[in-house]
């Protein structure tokens, strides 16, 4: 008989676990207020076509995703599988901290993020889940690491075309391939608007967002400002409009169709 | 009734067998583990629920130990150094808004964003032993 000390991972084997398997896309950007949670609900509406979709919110210091989703009031119940998804429709579940603390806010110190984060994602049950859509909070934090430790994930970033955006994005493009977590898709939201038979470009040309694109090897997807989208906060799902079938494309090539 | 301990005992399971397989353990007989005072967590459930998930494993002997540690605090504005016992009122509290579920019980490192320092107010809490930690295991 031998006793050792030994110091094991318990939360982040049983993440690897359950995430093992299935396709983890991430909806990231260096940079708050492009779009990413509105694009990560689309991505999981589409994926939810083709088959079981689970979306996580990562962005657990400000949650978007119930609130796009009209869920913002219910709260997650547990089975011996885990922390069950709330369903917004057939085959697309939701995962969220505000389903764990209701309106409570979120504020913690910076050691606590990672284990709560690794916590959400260790002890959701994913069901038969194929995708897992992740919603990852702005910034380059403790997220990246806390995912890449856990599971092999396709990035997706989101940029606005600015170029102050675009020059934080560049850094989570550099730290991704170095991290060989090659990105494959920039999306440049808010590019342009259309008004009548023209188009507007609210934030200049999208020049430089090509120029990123060559220089990293990313396909570079424009994305309009649709002011219908407002509408649809609370019920996104029933969306219906030209973002929906510009992220298709990404969607198709994802799931190899 | 309690049943996030089964994902508990999933992960413990899971991340001994790893140890095991990494390490060339053929047998494990017994495992300790460290769990937070504050995550409220039923032991016999636990038990039960890990004898259950170890049949497929190399823990298929393996007895579990659960030490229960209180944590400790320390609010970094004012220093102050505090227990469980200093916030059992806000506890019992929380308790009593979110039920069994209550969110210490499922991330108890949510706790600073849950509890304010006793003394100044402040949710700038630090904090040791906040979660479930395998430490010890005995092999044939």
């Amino acid at each position: 008989m031998r006793v050792e000390s030994i110091s094991t991972e318990p939360l982040r084997e049983l993440a690897r676990k359950r995430l093992s398997g299935k396709v983890v896309v991430a909806v990231m950007s260096g940079k708050g207020g492009v779009g990413k949670s509105t694009i990560a609900s689309l991505i999981a509406i589409l994926t939810a076509r083709y088959g079981e979709t689970t979306l996580v919110d990562l962005d657990i210091h400000g949650t978007s995703i119930p609130r796009a989703m009209g869920v913002q009031d219910r709260m997650h119940e547990v089975s011996k599988e885990g922390i069950e998804p709330i369903k917004v429709l057939d085959n697309l579940g939701v995962i969220s901290i505000r389903g764990i603390v209701g309106s409570k806010y979120v504020v913690l110190p910076g050691e606590r993020e990672g284990n709560v984060m690794e916590a959400l994602l260790a002890f959701t049950n994913y069901g038969d889940s194929r995708f897992v859509i992740i919603d990852m909070p702005p910034g380059m934090s403790d997220e990246l690491l806390v995912l890449g430790r856990v599971t092999r994930f396709t990035p997706i970033i989101v940029t606005t075309p600015s170029k102050q955006s675009l020059y934080v994005v560049e850094d989570l493009i550099r730290y991704l391939i170095d991290a060989k977590q090659q990105p494959r898709y920039l999306i440049v939201n808010m590019s342009y608007i259309q008004h009548g038979a023209s188009i507007i470009r609210p934030f200049g040309d999208v020049g430089m967002a090509y120029e990123l694109g060559k220089k990293y090897g990313l396909s570079i997807i424009e994305l309009p400002i649709d002011p219908s989208l407002e509408n649809y906060i609370g019920s996104i799902i029933n969306y219906r409009g030209e973002l929906l079938s510009k992220l298709e494309q990404i969607v198709r090539a994802i799931i190899g169709k | 009734m309690a049943v996030h301990e089964w994902s508990l005992a999933a992960a413990i399971v899971e991340s001994v067998d790893r140890w095991a397989r990494d390490n060339n353990v053929d047998s494990v007989i017994k495992v300790v583990v460290e769990i937070p005072t504050i995550a409220m967590i039923d032991l016999e459930v636990l038990r039960d629920a890990f004898n259950m998930l170890k049949q497929e494993s190399r823990l298929v002997n393996a007895e579990l130990e659960v030490r229960q540690v209180s944590p400790r605090f320390r609010c970094r504005a004012c220093g102050y150094v505090f227990s469980e016992n200093d916030v059992n009122k806000q506890l019992k509290e929380l308790m009593g808004e979110y039920g069994e579920e209550y969110p210490l019980h499922l991330m108890p490192d949510l706790a600073p964003t849950l509890l304010k320092c006793p003394r100044c107010g402040s949710h700038d809490i630090e904090m040791l032993e906040s979660q479930i930690r395998v430490v010890e295991v005995v092999t044939k």
